[in-house]
């Protein structure tokens, strides 16, 4: 059982490097405007269309 | 789905619409190749657009796309000020950020990031949709900011700036919020999987105990720290000022909790209440910033100056040049040209117009100026070309002394609702008697330890967490549906002060009435089809509101007649020769008349549309109802009748009168609500217990205020205050529930039993009750009350 003395750090780490990446994300301003790229992402789609059809 | 480039094709008997901007098209058509646009702008948008290979901008979505450009624009004047407006400035390299009201699809914002192929200089521009905001990053060597604007202009998306926007860097409220919130559930988390043996009642070794144990308390130190910062404040707060707030009591509880399980954690005497501690910050912090997000981004902190243009025309010799506005010294003289803003008092030197003051004053006939008058800040100018000289900067016209008024500078406190603020002073005072009183009894009966443990039981379980979750919850969910029925709230306040307000105050011209639509009524005619049509011809000269309502009024008596020796005398009329006959249009009275050869032969009554239903819509707040205009008494027989019984109306009332009125009638009355949408009621509007300003879209400025609600809704003003009594019974409704499970914990608490476990059920429990409903109690009453399609 002592092996909980190793995996109960371990998985407060392993969710403490989840929150540093939230973190990091958030810094870099991804969460500051949510709406645009959800359209943004649809862009591309069209203009590989448009090439398709020359 | 049917593309644009198909259902725009028009056959040959039906109307012809623009291939940008889809407006109906009419005579002068400019075309190109087989496309028809309505205007030139429109035609040049589709030139640059096609030219560098754009055009799938008209094939994204449905419907029409293209947004006409507006006529004039000039951005000279950015050049002079680029660094105050720039976000980062090199030598190679801008950063700008502009706001423009005109992004509303998925094809502006394609387009609009498409920048760079149509402009060398520009290096990458970037859309941020939900504020409508576009990025852009240019090259200050190869283009000029001008240009940039000035294609954004041509383009049909305007930039909009103004003074009070310029080089304010937005605030990052959202990412500090979202990293506490993060923080609470990283802990919150983790604690709870660390106190599962505790809840399955599990029988653990001494060591793993105390291994669990120290990691919780190591967890809770950023709970108590970094994510309940906010929390902290409202004890220096009380220490300071007396202010009592529900904070209070919630930071009084974390302490306790935070205290007793580094207590019990350290003496090795039990495992405290770190999950209790963890999931209380994690709900409040999630519910503070729903509450925060619902008021999402209007603006209703505007003074003058959000009002005035970036820049006039000041006379250097022969030259006009455009300068920033608070560049304009006294002595300066200013070029106003028709349709501008007077931003500065002065006196005029030269031309002759008519100075629209209902931004000021709420007057809606223009005052008439010659050489030598006096024109003050705000007026708009209507026709004709002014030279005036500015007698004051812009700080010290006679605008901005009404701003400095004293009713500005004392802020309303906002955010925290009146009816939570009694909630904490209650708890502040209760609690500690109670849990003093148990402690003595325990104290008393078996020993000090026992009393010790009981006194810190009832300051925890009577924390009052369920209760400060209700008012953000309910105001939330309701700020969403008010929302969406065209009534935007700045503070939770603004719900518990209408629900209650017993006094009802209208300005009326823009407010009561339509601003921008004025209504004929013909009260003598005696014309011919022939002076029908002079009528529609002569009207069509001149850009008057009387002339365009008349024109509009006998759109149907187009006619090929020739018109000669037109002239417009500002402020009494205009006349012109038409088949011969000398026909004029003058004010004849209170009425306005079309004089054929000297003689009258048509009477018109013409004034501002009433708003549909707006009587119904007084009647059925059922409380005293007044009017405040700054108008002359013209209207005062019909208002009279109108309006419903015992109701107050006053003319000819100056901004400060408003103010005045307001300031004596808050004496007699519980809650004032003041609804108007000039310059003219800003004093008023702020005064008052609930401010309401009036748009007729969203885009629309507004004076500061605590509502912006949109014009359609006046008629719905009953309904919307039902509404809020619903509302703050609901919140009465879960103030009850989360009382109920408070006195449950206290009665734990009392006796000498609460455990752990039971605290870390109850809290979140009581969390969840008071979520589920406030959910369901708002979106219930908005079938009921806000219901689309009921209206009369």
């Amino acid at each position: 059982m002592s092996v909980i003395y190793l995996m109960v750090p371990l998985a407060i780490l392993l969710a403490f490097v989840g929150l540093v990446a939230f973190y990091w994300a958030l810094r870099s301003g991804q969460f500051d405007d949510v709406e645009t790229p959800a359209q943004r992402i649809l862009f591309e789609e069209i203009k590989e269309k448009k090439e398709t059809l020359k | 789905m049917q593309t644009r480039a198909e259902s725009w094709i028009p056959s040959i008997s039906e109307d012809l619409f623009c291939r940008h901007c889809g407006e109906k098209v009419c005579e002068d058509t400019w075309s190109h190749e087989s496309d028809l646009f309505c205007c030139n702008g429109c035609l040049n948008v589709y030139l640059i657009l096609s030219n560098n290979g754009l055009n799938q901008f008209y094939e994204m979505s449905e419907g029409v796309v293209g947004v006409r450009p507006s006529e004039d624009g000039e951005f000279d004047y950015l050049n002079d000020i680029v660094s105050s407006l720039a976000l980062f400035e090199s030598e190679d390299c801008v950063r700008i950020r502009f706001r423009i009201p005109s992004i509303h699809c998925i094809s502006c914002v394609w387009l609009l990031e498409k920048l760079a192929h149509l402009q060398e200089g520009i290096r990458s521009s970037r859309v941020n949709f939900a504020k409508q905001e576009i990025l852009i990053n240019y090259d200050p060597r190869e283009v000029r900011l001008s240009e940039v604007a000035s294609l954004l202009q041509r383009l049909g998306y305007e930039p909009k700036l103004n003074l009070e926007d310029e080089g304010k860097e937005e605030k990052s409220e959202v990412r500090k919020d979202l990293g506490k919130i993060a923080m609470a559930g990283f802990c919150c988390g983790n604690i709870m999987m660390m106190s599962f043996p505790a809840y399955f009642g599990l029988q653990l070794d001494d060591s793993f105990a105390r291994l669990f144990a120290y990691l919780n308390l190591f967890l809770c130190l950023p709970l108590v720290t970094y994510c309940s910062v906010d929390f902290w404040k409202a004890i220096p707060r009380f220490l300071n000022s007396r202010k009592i707030s529900l904070d209070l009591p919630i930071a009084v509880g974390i302490g306790v909790l935070f205290s007793q399980t580094a207590f019990d954690v350290l003496s090795q005497s039990g495992e405290g209440y770190a999950d209790s501690l963890g999931g209380f910050v994690f709900f409040l912090l999630l519910g503070r910033f729903f509450q925060k997000v619902s008021y999402k981004r209007l603006s209703f902190e505007r003074d003058f100056k959000s009002f005035f243009p970036l820049s006039v025309r000041v006379l250097q010799g022969s030259e006009a040049k455009l300068r920033p506005v608070q560049e304009v010294k006294a002595g300066d003289t200013l070029l106003i040209r028709s349709g501008e803003l007077l931003p500065v008092d002065g006196e005029v030197i030269k031309g002759e117009a008519g100075m629209d003051y209902s931004f000021v004053t709420g007057e809606s006939e223009p005052v008439r100026l010659v050489a030598g008058e006096k024109a003050f800040a705000g007026g708009r100018q209507k026709y004709g070309l002014l030279e005036i000289k500015a007698q004051s900067a812009v700080d010290s016209s006679y605008l901005a002394s009404l701003w400095n008024d004293e009713t500005f500078r004392d802020e309303k406190i906002l955010g925290e609702a009146e009816i939570s603020q009694k909630a904490g002073v209650a708890f502040t005072f209760v609690v500690p008697v109670l849990a003093i009183a148990a402690a003595l009894y325990w104290g008393m009966t078996t020993d000090l330890h026992r009393g010790l443990e009981v006194f810190v039981a009832v300051l925890i379980v009577a924390c009052p967490c369920a209760l400060a979750l209700s008012i953000p919850l309910a105001f939330g969910f309701s700020l969403r549906f008010l929302g969406k029925r065209g009534f935007f709230i700045k503070n939770a306040n603004v719900i518990e002060k209408m629900a209650q307000a017993d006094s009802f105050v209208f300005d009326k011209t823009g407010t009561l009435s339509r601003s921008d639509l004025l209504s004929v009524k013909v009260i003598k005619d005696e014309m011919s089809e022939v002076d029908k049509q002079a009528l529609f011809l002569l009207s069509s000269q001149s850009g008057h509101p009387k002339s365009l309502a008349l024109q509009e009024e006998y759109e149907t008596y187009k006619s090929d007649h020739e018109l000669c020796d037109f002239s417009e005398i500002v402020g009494q009329g205009i006349e012109a020769q038409i088949c011969r006959n000398h026909y004029q249009i003058k004010a004849h009275g209170a009425y306005t008349c079309l004089m054929k050869n000297e003689r009258v032969i048509a009477d018109f009554d013409i004034r501002s549309a009433w708003r549909k239903n707006w009587q119904s819509a007084l009647r059925s707040l059922k409380e005293k109802c007044c009017v405040l205009s700054g108008d002359q008494d013209r209207d005062r027989d019909y208002l009279q009748r109108e309006m419903p019984e015992g109701s107050e109306i006053f003319f000819q009332q100056k901004p400060h009168d408003k103010l005045e009125k307001i300031r004596e009638m808050k004496k007699y009355h519980k809650s004032v609500v003041m609804f108007g949408d000039g310059l003219n009621d800003s004093g008023a509007l702020k005064e008052a217990d609930v401010g309401v300003a009036i748009a007729e879209n969203s885009q629309s400025f507004t004076p500061a205020s605590d509502v912006i609600m949109h014009g359609d809704q006046m008629q719905n003003l009953g309904r919307i205050q039902n509404y809020m009594q619903w509302v703050m019974k609901l919140i009465r409704l879960s103030f009850v529930f989360s009382l109920l499970y408070n006195f449950t914990g206290l009665a734990f608490a009392v006796t000498g039993h609460l455990s752990p476990l039971t605290s870390a059920i109850l809290m979140p429990l009581s969390s969840l009750t008071i979520l589920f409903i406030s959910a369901l109690g708002t979106s219930l009453g908005a079938k009921i009350y806000l219901k689309k399609g009921n209206e009369k």
